[in-house]
């Protein structure tokens, strides 16, 4: 079951679905509704959908979109995001003196592994505490 | 849990203090399965930069990654209290009163830390990126277009990313690297 700001939203075909990917269509729709309707209000009669062309043209086929729950849980895109990024600094000159954070840290091989932990650490923290702090304040 | 798992546990007793406290984080990994693993990480890491944190702070945390009512809504939790501009009621998880739209706004509570935090990713990965970019068309949609566009006096309808970046790397099939135009949107849902 998800709560949302508005609605109740509860699908009892996929209960495993996580409530982060649910959000994933959502947003996807949404763009392309937009995109449609600027077509449909600047561009009607000529080229063929130069607004939905160009949203398409950004990324595979859109939008990305980067979802954080409520736990600090994250949705698959994200994920990919974060290895990839993950990748990229560790390919940097800035992380050739790098050094592991913590005790722990040894096991896990190459600088790569240590960004993505750090970025996965940096996030979770985040979440749960914005989360928190939020309903002190509201309270 | 399987046996491999009850060796490593009982691992710990023979080792020293320091190694054992460690092995206990290990074994929450073990646990908990790889898409929950973001919400132990507090548990196991500092929670903010200079390591400190509020006592009130610290407790909530804990009790909402264990999925306890909240300490602090407790005496509100009694159907008679209500929040927001719609009057939604007070629970104990403290679910609707993060949800609730007040009048004063503050919807957008995670919203600008995630973006924060992704920009500065980007800036790790020395990616160029820029936030909530109002070009995003520019170029990819003709001219006599793009001037009705922009033109527009309703800003409402302009679509407007949270975060647009133009040399992310992606890898082709083929395994060849190459640059990608991409635009993310951030979302923080409870």
């Amino acid at each position: 079951m998800r709560i949302d700001s508005r609605m109740n939203k509860y699908n009892p075909c996929n209960p495993n679905r996580r409530a982060v990917e649910k959000r994933v269509v959502e947003i996807e729709a949404y763009y392309m509704k937009r995109a449609k309707k600027l077509d449909t209000t600047f561009a009607a009669g000529n080229n063929p959908n130069p607004f939905l062309s160009a949203y398409k043209s950004y990324g595979m086929n859109g939008t990305d979109s980067l979802l954080v729950g409520h736990f600090g849980e994250i949705n698959k895109g994200y994920e990919q995001l974060i290895c990839s990024l993950a990748k990229v600094a560790a390919e940097s000159q800035e992380a050739g003196n790098i050094t592991p954070a913590s005790s722990t840290d040894h096991k896990r091989k190459g600088t790569c592994a240590l960004f993505k932990k750090r970025f996965k650490v940096a996030l979770g923290c985040m979440a749960i505490r914005t989360q928190t702090e939020l309903m002190i304040r509201r309270e | 849990m399987t046996t491999r798992e009850n060796r490593n546990i009982a691992r710990p007793a023979r080792t020293n203090v320091g190694i054992l406290h460690l092995l206990w984080y290990r074994r929450i990994d073990c646990t908990v399965s790889k898409q929950k693993r973001f919400s132990i990480v507090l548990q196991s890491r500092l929670p903010s930069r200079d390591g400190t944190l509020k006592d009130d702070v610290f407790i909530e945390a804990v009790r909402c990654i264990l999925g306890l009512p909240s300490h602090i809504l407790k005496p509100f939790a009694d159907e008679h209290h209500f929040i927001g501009r719609n009057a939604t009621m007070v629970d104990a998880h403290g679910s609707m009163v993060k949800n609730a739209m007040l009048i004063n706004g503050d919807y957008h509570r995670m919203h600008a830390s995630i973006q924060s935090l992704i920009i500065d990713m980007f800036k790790k990965a020395n990616i160029w990126a820029i936030r909530e970019p109002q070009n995003m068309l520019h170029g990819l949609v003709p001219a006599e277009i793009l001037k009705q566009y922009c033109d527009h006096h309703s800003i409402q309808e302009f679509i407007i990313p949270d975060i647009m970046t133009y040399d992310h790397p992606h890898r082709e099939r083929s395994g060849r690297m190459v640059l990608q135009r991409r635009i993310f949107e951030v979302k923080g849902c409870e």
